[in-house]
């Protein structure tokens, strides 16, 4: 399916639909980075925003989507202080049915410093009130970022 | 995203050709250094200007390539946008690099 995203003022609800693969997170990061939807978000806002949006997605397209690809679907809108954002897709369920806690790589393991694991940290690291479910065969993670102004 | 090597005397400078260092370009970037790197300069210095961002992936990648090179030798990095920057710093993994605001003078100084 095609990769669209239907930017809008983020004061009003933010929506994207995006083919779940990399070059389809790609696309979408890009249209939405440059887009009317993020309008009035600080940069240092957007760029928390980028990286937990990227890895949340890589995650679908890498575990939820392992075997065949699908749509995944992203809202975004302000709440005061917050922007609340929700993912959905249709894929494999999270194993565990809990999202990892996300702890940082140790820098230097026994095979020096690690080439993997960082995803879920910089999850946890940007995000507040993080939750995960899986029903009617949609995933559904919600998580919201603290923006100023 | 394409990479360009060119030696500048005291070290070898790579010069990423592109916006992002992402998931959808991981492997190419990390093929694409160990070839540029083969055999060479101890001093690899990987120019990140112009790249607005930088994933999980991306930085897995980075250290991959830092890895490859062997222990005698280093890969630093110059110029991270506010963004890759704030990933280093994040993951801790600024401490692993040496990282330059600007690129380091050459035996043919940069203009």
């Amino acid at each position: 399916m095609q990769a669209e995203a239907a930017p809008a003022h983020v004061g009003a609800a933010g929506a994207a639909v995006l083919e779940g693969s990399n070059d389809g997170v790609r696309q979408a990061l890009r249209q939405l980075m440059s887009g009317s939807a993020l309008k009035g978000l600080e940069p240092d806002a957007r760029g928390k925003l980028e990286i937990v949006l990227a890895e949340v997605l890589n995650n679908i397209v890498e575990h939820a989507y392992r075997d065949e690809s699908g749509p995944i679907s992203l809202h975004l809108w302000r709440a005061g202080p917050l922007l609340q954002v929700v993912v959905e897709d249709r894929g494999h369920p999270m194993p565990g049915g809990t999202p990892p806690a996300g702890e940082l790589p140790a820098l230097d393991g026994p095979e020096g410093p690690p080439e993997g694991g960082f995803g879920w940290f910089l999850i946890r690291s940007l995000t507040e009130g993080l939750t995960y479910d899986h029903s009617e065969g949609i995933n559904r993670l919600c998580f919201a970022l603290r923006v100023n102004g | 995203m394409q990479l360009s090597a060119e030696d500048r005397g005291n070290y070898l400078l790579i010069r990423v050709n592109g916006d992002r260092i992402d998931a959808a370009g991981a492997i190419q970037f990390k093929d694409r250094m160990r070839a540029l790197t083969e055999g060479g300069l101890s001093r690899v210095v990987l120019d990140m200007t112009g790249v607005a961002f930088i994933d999980s992936s991306g930085l897995g990648a980075v250290v991959a390539a830092m890895k490859a090179l062997g222990p005698e030798r280093k890969l630093e990095l110059a110029a991270l946008s506010p963004t890759v920057e704030k990933v280093f710093r994040l993951t801790r993994m600024d401490t692993i690099f040496r990282i330059h605001a600007t690129l380091p003078g050459g035996l043919r100084n940069a203009g």
